[in-house]
């Protein structure tokens, strides 16, 4: 009895010591203009993968971060990707709330009134608006949305909410001076 | 605000646009149009109301039993020239007004617009649509003197949104196109931007709308079907 105890206490000192050599995974955060990775690794790689986004062109890590650091250092680094809030606010500054007649009245969109979901899609499409139904909208998830949206800073966005003169129509302007076209967004 | 406005407008504007819409030469004189609306309601309504209230029968004026099924609207007609001529003028300042509004803030934009989307084509328009003498002069009854004067009245109100509706798609287009939309697309423009049926009530007024607004929405969803655009 006392043997198998001693043998015990030996065992779990050495599972022990074994476990805090071994380097624990730190965690750090890179913020881009658009969003927040989070990447785990030990010190050395965190280290030199601070270094490698410090110099990375924001264009070229816009949307693909993720990818790049995994080409870069390999699948063992826990990467994890947060659009922040940042994201949404460098999208949208101006929101009209509008119908699908007035909105056209106005020239903010093309005549929709009365065409399908599909078919007010494809004139969307003509005029350079990515567009989506208010069920797909509604489906996305928060960070969806907010993907959407930041989708809409080299372009437009549409949400429809139906076919009638009346229904809805929310429309986010784009910030000009960031010197990007000035798109919108409708919801 | 914009009704004063219209109303200073409507006084100003009147006697010059007349002038210019009905000049073909430069002897031409101004016709005070509201005046001369006045005018033909008076003497159309006078000689409808004797019409309708006699009939030569055996070489004799007898009366005619006319059945004042709209009684009111024929009390009305017949009773209140000047509160007819007023509110109609008032359609026309407003109307006006609107469509100014609407032109300087779309700005060069709209006004680029050619052919029945321009500015001077959707002005000209409101005189023709403001001038009721044309109308009145066909009308064979008093009920039909009512429905000339609210369908002058129901165009009135639309136009504003119909130049609206034609000057976005004129300009759409021109976007679709790259600024040179084929003669096919300019033709069906054209057409669209003149439609426009009789509407005597604000349900047949909007019952319009929707189905210009509709057909200019087909336009576009068939330029494109024809690019292959996707959608069906």
């Amino acid at each position: 009895m006392r043997k198998a105890l001693a043998f015990f206490v030996v065992a779990a000192a050495l599972c022990l010591s074994a476990l805090a050599e071994t380097p624990a995974p730190e965690k750090a955060t890179i913020e881009f203009d658009d969003r927040a990775v989070v990447v785990s690794a030990d010190r050395a790689l965190l280290e030199k993968i601070s270094r490698w986004a410090a110099e990375l062109e924001p264009d070229a890590a816009r949307g693909r971060v993720e990818d790049l650091i995994r080409a870069e250092f390999g699948d063992g680094v826990d990467v994890e990707v947060f659009e922040t809030g940042r994201a949404a606010d460098a999208v949208g500054v101006k929101t009209i709330r509008t119908t699908l007649r007035a909105g056209a009245m106005d020239g903010l969109i093309p005549p929709l009134e009365g065409l399908s979901a599909e078919r007010a899609k494809s004139v969307l499409g003509m005029f350079g608006f990515t567009s989506v139904t208010v069920e797909e909208f509604e489906s996305l998830t928060e960070q969806g949305r907010i993907r959407l949206l930041a989708g809409a800073r080299s372009g437009r966005v549409a949400v429809i909410h139906g076919a009638d003169a009346f229904d809805a129509v929310v429309i986010h302007l784009m910030r000009e001076a960031d010197g990007e076209k000035a798109g919108k967004v409708v919801e | 605000m914009i009704l004063k406005a219209a109303k200073a407008l409507t006084v100003a504007v009147l006697a010059a646009a007349v002038l210019a819409a009905s000049a073909p030469s430069a002897s031409a004189t101004a016709r005070n149009m509201t005046e001369s609306n006045k005018m033909a309601l008076a003497r159309r309504t006078r000689e409808v109301q004797r019409a309708e209230l006699f009939r030569v029968s055996r070489g004799r004026m007898r009366p005619n039993p006319v059945v004042f099924s709209r009684h009111g609207i024929y009390q009305h007609v017949l009773q209140n020239h000047d509160l007819i001529i007023r509110e109609h003028t008032d359609y026309f300042g407003n109307a006006m007004a609107r469509m100014g509004k609407f032109y300087a803030e779309r700005g060069p934009e709209a006004r680029r617009a050619g052919g029945s989307a321009s500015m001077e084509s959707r002005m000209k328009e409101l005189l023709r649509i403001y001038d009721l003498e044309p109308a009145l002069e066909k009308c064979e009854t008093l009920y039909e003197i009512w429905q000339a004067v609210e369908e002058s009245r129901g165009a009135m109100e639309a136009l504003p949104a119909r130049a609206a509706m034609a000057a976005n798609a004129a300009i759409w287009a021109s976007e679709a196109f790259g600024g040179d939309p084929p003669e096919s697309v300019s033709a069906k423009l054209e057409e669209l931007a003149g439609r426009w049926p009789p509407a005597r009530d604000v349900f047949e007024i909007e019952k319009n709308l929707k189905e210009l607004a509709e057909a200019y929405a087909e336009l576009f969803a068939g330029i494109a079907a024809e690019r292959g655009e996707g959608g069906r």
